[in-house]
């Protein structure tokens, strides 16, 4: 559903994304994990348009700039960007307008109960907690129900009911065939419901495991982690 | 060594060896210092004509106190209203908590500030070729022009630090102070529309006008000793600089002495100039306690309106509404009240022609619209990621962002130039042809905030390049003004006055709409190769 082929981004002479290859296929979840700086947030601003970069992202077979390609694309970015002056049902309205859908809802009354926000739907997005401004991201990112949905650092911020929430939306948006890439560098918050993990150093994938994999070597996604990320260098 | 000389050296090191990490701040320094070069060429070339009758220099004293004054009244407003502060929260977190005195961390944020003073002031230098040429100032009479500018801000500062403190948390005292204030700018400016109404020759009526100033501490002190220094009374400079100086000291001192805390006076007002400042560096409308708007207060929910990239624009009037900036902004009641002063102003000289008046005019507020036309609201929507993900052509999305603006640009026109060509009774069609001048204008702007965004991933909001900006605006506006010129001018002769007119406004708009298309023609393309950049 989502393919990323030979995609290398540069900041002037910095290297940030070197030659990335991989895809996230219907109903997977795959996640890229990585210190700060390893180039996750690039990659994930590359997929979603947000950055130009060498090499080619398609999503569903289209690049992943095209007009065909945005409607089923989602991003949650790691620093909630509300607009200050739109109320929180206002924001869900906008998404619904700008991206034409119909019969949105219900969908967004079941979003909005879901991250507890009812009791803030006629707030504005300036007068919201960092917290809650992810919460409203996060809505705004799936109201239209995109084929492939990206978050960047999905859980910063939340309270652990929240992220309890997002856990279990991950996990039915996966059963409903969505590709999920979601980037983190909290280990422990996606220790469950992962299909496919990236790890990453500079700028590029320092290992590629499957659950499956990893379950059959009886091994750890946060000792394989730690041993690339602690020995600079060695690939593992 | 001194902790305060180290951070102080360390800041300004490092400022340096970062640009090389920046090589589009690189650009806009040595295209600004390129302008400069050009200007100093500029003024000496003009020396070798010659000499011409130059007007009185107190014309300009005159001027540079009233923009004094301007500039002294709402600084020691907004200190009234928030206080002032030299400082950031980084200030604030490191500085104020070490043990360091607070003596030396005032010291410490005067320094800082009168580095920023410096750089923003430097336009001033841009005008040496015209002081100049037009009162025959030379190079040492423009430095003190430049000094005095500098002491004049950190003057601003430091009293509007003094006022806030000294009216803070006794509501009856501020209120007190507000009143008096408020009065005396109020009795200022009917005494100065009065005798400039009564009087016969205008200019002379605004400069006798303008002498009230000489009492008003700091803004008279400093134009006297402006003037003196032009005029080679070096005994009367001193004097006057002392005079200041000595204020200063004694405002500072008391800021010390009366309220060795002052941390805590100076806390809200770099908390919300934080604000400010990475609210205008991410080009996002700022929403805090000073806004007029709270949540509670909203009163009516919901866009309504929109479909597809038509939405934005909806949104923007929704978010305009909210923040009473719908159609005519600050800035805009700003523009147009100065307009309206001017056409008035205008309408008393008899020796100009009833078009030439409107032309001038026009000319004045198209140079504040280039000042003007980054905070546009539409180069806030290239901050959020939104726009770029939206599933719409290009041109459209732009199109709807922008559209705000131009609607904007109309209603200044007609508020500016319908009241103003009616007064002085000029063709409507002049009129007209004025209004879309300023929507012309306004389209030429935008298009080239949006190479400017392709070009430097910024739109150009604040510092260094917002300078740059400046300059490139002025650069791409040139060719259709300099080109309307000179066919206004060749059409005199032949066609007469009226016709000239209109071809040359005509060239003008042709200009900046070709310029505009050819931008749109881009555009579509635009949001595939133009990257978010949510830092500058």
């Amino acid at each position: 559903m989502l393919k990323v082929d030979h995609v290398t981004k540069k900041y002037g002479k910095v290297l940030a994304n070197k030659d990335l290859n991989f895809s996230v296929d219907k109903g997977q979840i795959a996640i890229l994990l990585g210190p700060n700086g390893a180039g996750k947030s690039t990659i994930i601003k590359c997929i979603v348009g947000l950055l130009r970069f060498e090499g080619a992202i398609t999503v569903g077979g289209i690049p992943n700039k095209s007009l065909e390609a945005k409607k089923m694309l989602g991003y949650i970015p790691e620093m909630p960007s509300l607009y200050p002056l739109l109320t929180v049902e206002e924001h869900l309205e906008f998404i619904a307008r700008a991206y034409q859908l119909e019969n949105w809802e219900s969908y967004a009354d079941e979003l909005i109960k879901r991250f507890e926000l009812e009791d803030k739907r006629k707030k504005l997005g300036g007068e919201l907690s960092k917290g809650m401004q992810q919460k409203v991201s996060i809505c705004c990112g799936i109201l239209h129900r995109p084929k492939v949905i990206v978050f960047d650092e999905p859980l910063v911020g939340l309270d652990p009911h929240a992220i309890k929430e997002l856990k279990e939306l991950l996990i039915n948006l996966k059963n409903q065939g969505t590709s999920l890439l979601i980037s983190t560098h909290m280990l422990d918050s996606v220790e469950n419901y992962w299909d496919i993990a990236h790890i990453m150093q500079d700028g590029s994938f320092a290992a590629t495991r499957t659950r499956l994999d990893m379950e059959r070597d009886n091994a750890s996604l946060e000792e394989l982690f730690f041993s690339i990320t602690e020995r600079r260098g060695e690939k593992a | 060594m001194n902790v305060i000389g180290y951070l102080l050296k360390k800041q300004l090191k490092n400022y340096f060896v970062s640009l090389k990490k920046n090589p589009a701040k690189i650009a806009a320094y040595v295209f600004i210092i390129f302008f400069l070069g050009l200007t100093f060429v500029l003024s000496l070339l003009d020396k070798e004509e010659a000499p011409k009758k130059m007007r009185d220099i107190n014309e300009l004293l005159g001027i540079a106190a009233g923009f004094f004054m301007f500039i002294f009244s709402i600084s020691l407003y907004s200190g009234l209203e928030r206080g002032a502060s030299f400082f950031k929260m980084s200030d604030v977190n490191l500085l104020f908590t070490a043990p360091i005195s607070s003596k030396k961390v005032l010291m410490y944020g005067i320094i800082k500030q009168m580095g920023l003073n410096l750089f923003i002031s430097i336009f001033i230098l841009y005008q040496i070729p015209t002081l100049n040429r037009i009162y025959g100032i030379n190079g040492i009479g423009c430095l003190a022009i430049f000094i005095g500018y500098l002491t004049l801000l950190i003057a601003c500062q430091v009293c509007s630090m003094a006022l806030y403190m000294f009216s803070n948390g006794n509501p009856k005292r501020k209120r007190r102070v507000k009143i008096v204030f408020n009065s005396v700018l109020a009795a200022a400016g009917a005494l100065l529309i009065y005798q400039v109404a009564q009087g016969e020759d205008l200019i002379g009526a605004a400069l006798h006008a303008l002498r009230i100033l000489d009492y008003v501490p700091f803004v008279g002190w400093i134009k006297d000793a402006i003037g003196a220094v032009i005029q080679g009374e070096i005994h009367t400079a001193i004097i006057y600089s002392l005079v200041t100086a000595a204020a200063l000291a004694a405002i500072l001192l008391s800021i010390l002495k009366s309220n060795a805390d002052y941390y805590e006076d100076v806390l809200t007002t770099t908390e919300y100039m934080d604000e400010v400042t990475s609210a205008m560096q991410k080009g996002k409308p700022l929403l805090d306690s000073q806004t007029k708007l709270k949540g509670e207060k909203v009163k009516s929910f919901g866009l309504k309106r929109g479909r597809g990239a038509s939405t934005i624009f909806y949104k923007q009037m929704l978010e305009a509404g909210r923040s009473g900036k719908i159609g005519i902004n600050v800035s805009s009641a700003m523009q147009v009240v100065i307009a309206l002063g001017i056409g008035f102003f205008l309408n008393k000289a008899k020796e100009l022609d009833d078009y030439t008046k409107l032309l001038i005019i026009l000319g004045i507020m198209t140079y504040m619209q280039i000042l003007m036309s980054q905070a546009e609201r539409w180069t806030a929507e290239l901050k959020y990621h939104y726009i770029y993900l939206l599933p719409q052509p290009g041109v459209i999305k732009m199109f709807f962002a922008s559209l705000e603006g131009l609607i904007k640009a109309a209603l200044e026109g007609c508020f500016m130039f319908l009241p103003i060509g009616v007064l002085v009774g000029v063709n409507p069609l002049f009129i007209l042809l004025c209004i879309l001048a300023r929507i012309s204008f306004q389209m030429l702007f935008t298009g080239l905030s949006v190479l400017f965004q392709r070009m430097f991933g910024s739109s150009g909001n604040a510092g260094l390049l917002m300078m740059l900006y400046l300059l490139l605006a002025f650069v791409f506006a040139a060719p259709g003004i300099i080109t309307g010129v000179i066919i206004g001018a060749v059409m005199y002769s032949g066609s007469g006055a009226f016709l000239s007119y209109i071809a040359a406004i005509g060239t003008g708009i042709a200009y900046n709409i070709i310029f505009a298309f050819v931008v749109g023609l881009f555009s579509n393309q635009l949001f595939m190769q133009m990257e978010l950049n949510t830092k500058a």
